[in-house]
């Protein structure tokens, strides 16, 4: 058995407020093996979005450890957490989060770039063919309808060919039968890479298509069996 | 709920729960609020401070000045002036005798009006107005004729009692050079004397005190010198532009510029802060668009919320102004021992406030637009609208909304539509090239963007999908730097003026009434004082036309002042103080004649006239070679006409002379002349060095005071943009650092972007501020001497570009909200 891509060990998370700690988290402890499709799903305001932050190293856990291939992101400044985050993570956002200025074809080069190291073109050529977006390589986001933008974050995330693909409500912005067919595009992708995927949902639908479902409950995760 | 109800609850809802987002609006207002009141309180004040200093040189609001007697009243019937006062001098040069001698005087026959304006001090008690059997003398008049207060002097066949003896009187300082000791009589003391007037060569001056002279009637009696072919001279006071007066005149037109340049940076501000506002609360718009509020109903919310901002904002600047003038004043007071004049404070607090609602509503028009085009679905998916494409309509709309008060200011200040409009329109056009500049820059390397590093490509598209309010921060942030680089390069140019070109030119002694036999001696123990010859003469004819016989047909196309006697020179150097225009210096050739500009334009002579003059019935002829333009404020001699000395030479002269001594050497020259020359006068004008210098360091004052605000609103302004471009690119910063891009590269990233373009922005400013100092001295303020450097400027240029990036730096940094919230709440 390959050894978990994802792993998560007691980890809490606590906000200060003027009433006192807020805990979001208590202790959520999981692991996520590589070509995994995994969703979590919970209720608004349950700590899904905190939780997957969290694993995304974009904030740090109060308490507990997270290790990603296997190192363990607690002991990592901010420069390796970037580094990491931009080596072993892909994201796909509910809002997409593209950069603005960015043409298309700069969103899906982006990650590249940014690692510094030598790409050929084709690599992201190639992606824009897969997600159907070759016509619209030099468009400014602001141009594309939902679905492409989502389809441009999907590309975005697949890039740097990352171990590991995070995503917050991927269909929440788009209509159905949009949502179906980028819904469709992730898995397809993720499964001819053999890429793990964590998807943060509040639709059962969404979570069907999953080989593991987490439900997020008073701060802990609960497996669905 | 009605449409007003909800209107009024939804703004002041957005500015109680909101607060926060208009703290930086506010205080950008608020300053610039607190910057135009105390400017325009302290301009106010100070015009009125250096227009009283000039009407007390002047002696009135408006002086006439002919050869003739004028009739004033009918003169001044059509133009609709009614003088509060007036007083007619009537001067000339006259001998005055007593029991043991007698010496030239300059006499004044003054009626009891005069002085209209400022003090004449006298040696002992007050100046009291001559009777008919009275005469009061100036210091040197009574010292030369031996004669105090009580004692009797003669003149023409009349005998006079000295009532009083002149120390200083207003117009002392500058009069340019009054050669001879004064007396004042009156006009029926005149009339005791037996002289007939007509057979005088006589100045008739007229006096008027007009307070509130309107702009149509000082345009009257401007008019009035070319209607009358120069029988009549007219001045206006604070508008004449020889001696200090013109240092004074300078400033006040320098304040204009300043209270013009504020004004110029408040529009930017007032539209900066609004289009920050706008930018930080799109998405609350969006939200309210989504839930049914109508288009125009959310222009009415921001409308009056900002409405409620601006006049707040106003209020308090305006008091903190009038309280920053009060103590302005009182330092003022405390170490010049000058009372400057409290300006309208509800006059120009009101305009402060019409200013700032009018730049706030034009800011508004461009802002609207932002709200207008607000797509909801759009904003709340979270995308950004398409800010790239080039809307050109909308920039001219911004800049011609921002400027339009700045126009009606203008006009206000400058008393003119026309230079109003041009004050705008250079304004426009610079804005409009800086934006065309930097637009087709930007353009060029968006294009070949492929081929720099992520950072740089990235920074380029940054750049470029900034669009309109990327573009509006650059131009600003030039416009602030072009204030900067402008203030300075003037502040600096006046101080130099002030300081070095006026004291040095004016020479510390003049000496007068030189006889040829006394030329040797007093040469060889002074050899650095230059000595000029003065030979009475009258012209008999130009290019063959008799002048006189001319006159006497009151022929029109002839200037009366010809017929007068002038004073010509003779020497073979330029001064320093003179060029020649057309035409070569004569260099002592014989036959030859320099003239100066203005007079050979008002005279008709051109290069190649033939003049003839006539010497005590004896004539010379030259042929005009050169003309020459000189500068009468310099304090050097000035004459019309400069000859060969070969030509002069067979004609009586006597010397006039000039030299700049340190205080021995001025004692020594005193000393000397005293025992050797009695008859040789000496004027020192290191006796008027404390009021010179007292007026200077007032004047240095105030440039100084009047600069300080702009150049602080210029600062703000940066930092204002600064911030505000951070905070629209504070999410995009987000989505790259969740990708892989480190804090520390997008710190790198931001703080590069704003270095480049405050150092290329501080580059085109320079250039423009040096072009607009170079026109705004020579042309506006008719200082000749232009600084264009300043170590002053390179240190404020690196520490402005230090403090962006400093700024950049804090701003990155002290930004310690999560990269989670940060994606989730950007807005």
């Amino acid at each position: 058995m390959h050894p978990p891509i994802l792993k998560l060990v007691r980890v809490a998370k606590h906000f200060p407020t003027r009433e006192g700690e807020l805990s979001i988290l208590t202790e959520v402890t999981f692991e996520i093996r590589p070509g995994e499709k995994v969703a979590i799903i919970g209720p608004s305001g349950s700590g899904k979005s905190t939780l997957l932050s969290l694993i995304g190293l974009l904030d740090l856990p109060s308490s507990g450890d997270i290790f990603l291939e296997g190192k363990d992101t607690q002991s990592l400044d901010e420069r390796d957490r970037a580094r990491l985050r931009n080596e072993s993570i892909g994201f796909v956002f509910q809002s997409f989060e593209l950069i603005s200025p960015f043409t298309v074809y700069e969103n899906v080069a982006a990650p590249l770039d940014i690692s510094g190291t030598a790409f050929s073109p084709q690599v992201v050529e190639t992606l824009l063919g897969e997600v159907g977006l070759t016509h619209r390589r030099n468009a400014l986001p602001s141009t594309l309808s939902g679905g492409e933008r989502q389809r441009v974050a999907i590309a975005r995330a697949l890039a740097h060919s990352p171990k590991l693909i995070l995503a917050d409500e991927p269909t929440g912005s788009l209509d159905r039968a949009t949502g179906e067919r980028v819904l469709e595009l992730l898995l397809r992708s993720v499964s001819e890479r053999s890429t793990a995927l964590l998807v943060i949902t509040h639709d059962d639908h969404i979570a069907s298509y999953m080989d593991r479902v987490f439900e997020i409950r008073d701060g802990s995760l609960y497996e669905r069996t | 709920m009605s449409a007003l109800k909800l209107v009024i609850q939804y703004a002041t809802r957005l500015v109680q729960r909101e607060w926060r987002r208009f703290v930086l609006p506010a205080l950008s207002l608020s300053i610039t609020a607190i910057v135009l009141a105390s400017t325009l309180f302290l301009t106010s004040s100070s015009r009125a401070l250096l227009a009283d200093q000039a009407r007390v040189l002047e002696g009135g609001d408006v002086s006439l000045e002919s050869t003739r007697p004028i009739a004033i009243d009918a003169m001044l019937a059509s133009s609709g002036i009614k003088p509060v006062s007036m007083t007619e001098v009537m001067e000339f040069s006259s001998t005055l005798g007593s029991s043991g001698s007698a010496t030239a005087v300059s006499l004044q026959v003054v009626d009891a009006a005069y002085p209209l304006y400022g003090e004449i001090r006298m040696r002992d008690g007050l100046y009291v107005f001559p009777t008919p059997m009275q005469i009061v003398l100036d210091v040197k008049a009574s010292e030369r004729l031996g004669v105090s207060v009580g004692d009797t002097v003669t003149l023409g066949d009349g005998s006079f009692v000295v009532s009083g003896i002149i120390e200083s009187d207003p117009t002392s300082l500058f009069s340019s050079f009054r050669f001879l000791p004064r007396a004042l009589v009156s006009h029926d003391g005149f009339a005791r004397t037996g002289i007939d007037a007509s057979l005088l060569r006589a100045e008739y001056e007229y006096l008027l005190k007009v307070p509130d002279l309107r702009i149509d009637q000082k345009t009257f009696i401007r008019e009035l010198e070319t209607q009358s072919k120069g029988f009549v001279q007219t001045r206006i006071a604070g508008e004449g532009r020889g001696g200090l007066e013109a240092g004074l005149g300078i400033i006040t037109d320098f304040l204009v510029v300043t209270v013009l340049i504020t004004a110029i940076l408040a529009a930017v501000n007032v539209y900066a802060s609004s289009l920050f506002f706008v930018t930080a609360e799109r998405k609350s718009f969006a939200i309210l668009l989504s839930i049914g509020i109508t288009r125009l109903r959310l222009v009415g919310i921001i409308a009056l919320a900002l409405g409620l901002v601006v006049v707040g904002s106003s209020i308090i600047g305006i008091g903190i102004g009038a309280l920053i003038f009060v103590g302005t004043a009182h330092y003022v007071a405390g170490t010049l021992a000058l009372t400057l004049p409290d300006p309208s404070f509800l006059m120009y607090g009101g305009i402060t406030l019409g200013l700032m609602v009018l730049l706030a509503l034009s800011a508004f028009v461009p802002t609207m637009r932002t709200v207008l085009d607000l797509q909801p679905k759009q904003l709340l998916i979270g995308a950004e609208p398409d800010s790239v494409r080039k809307n050109w309509i909308v920039i001219s709309v911004i800049a011609l909304s921002t400027l339009a008060p700045v126009f009606f200011l203008s006009a206000y200040l400058l008393e003119s539509w026309l230079q109003g409009m041009i004050v705008v329109a250079s304004v426009v056009g610079v804005y409009a090239i800086v934006v065309g500049l930097f637009s087709a820059l930007l353009f060029a390397l968006y294009r070949i963007r492929s081929r720099f590093s992520f950072a740089v490509r990235s920074i380029i598209a940054h750049k470029r999908f900034d669009g309109l309010f990327g573009t509006v921060s650059f131009t600003s942030l030039f416009v602030a730097l072009s204030v900067l680089c402008v203030l300075v390069l003037l502040q600096s140019t006046l101080e130099r003026y002030l300081t070095q070109d006026l004291s040095t030119s004016v020479p510390s002694s003049y000496v007068i009434d030189i006889q040829p036999s006394q030329r040797d001696a007093l040469l060889s123990q002074f050899p650095e004082i230059i000595l000029n010859s003065n030979t009475p003469a009258r012209i008999v004819s130009i290019d063959g036309r008799d002048i006189q016989a001319a006159i006497a047909s009151d022929d029109p196309r002839i200037d009366r002042e010809l017929g007068r006697e002038f004073n010509l020179t003779a020497r073979d150097v330029l001064l320093s103080s003179e060029q020649v225009i057309d035409g070569l210096w004569h260099e002592g050739r014989r036959g030859e004649i320099s003239v100066d500009r203005d007079f050979a334009d008002r005279a008709g002579i051109s290069l190649g006239s033939v003049v003839v003059f006539s010497v005590q019935g004896f004539t010379i002829e030259g042929r005009v070679t050169s003309i020459r333009g000189t500068d009468s404020r310099s304090g050097l001699p000035f004459f019309y006409f400069v000859l060969s000395p070969d030509d002069l030479k067979p004609f009586p002269q006597i010397f006039f002379g000039y030299a700049y001594h340190g205080a021995d050497r001025q004692r020594e020259l005193g000393r000397f002349l005293s025992l050797e020359m009695p008859n040789v006068t000496v004027l020192e004008t290191s006796a008027v060095a404390p009021i010179l210098i007292s007026l200077t360091e007032l004047l240095l004052l105030i440039v100084f005071i009047v600069t300080i605000p702009p150049l602080l609103i210029a600062l703000l302004l940066i930092i204002t943009m600064i911030i505000s471009s951070y905070a629209q690119r504070r999410r995009e910063g987000g989505r790259l650092r969740a990708i892989g891009a480190t804090q520390r590269s997008m710190t790198r990233w931001y703080v590069l972007e704003t270095t480049v373009l405050t150092v290329t922005s501080a580059v085109l400013a320079y250039g423009a501020g040096s072009l607009c100092t170079y026109a705004v001295s020579n042309y506006f303020l008719e200082v000749s001497t232009v600084v264009l450097f300043d170590p002053l400027l390179g240190a404020g240029l690196l520490f402005v570009i230090a403090l962006t990036a400093l700024v950049g730096i804090v701003l990155v940094y002290s930004d310690t909200m999560p990269l989670r919230e940060l994606l989730s709440h950007a807005e």
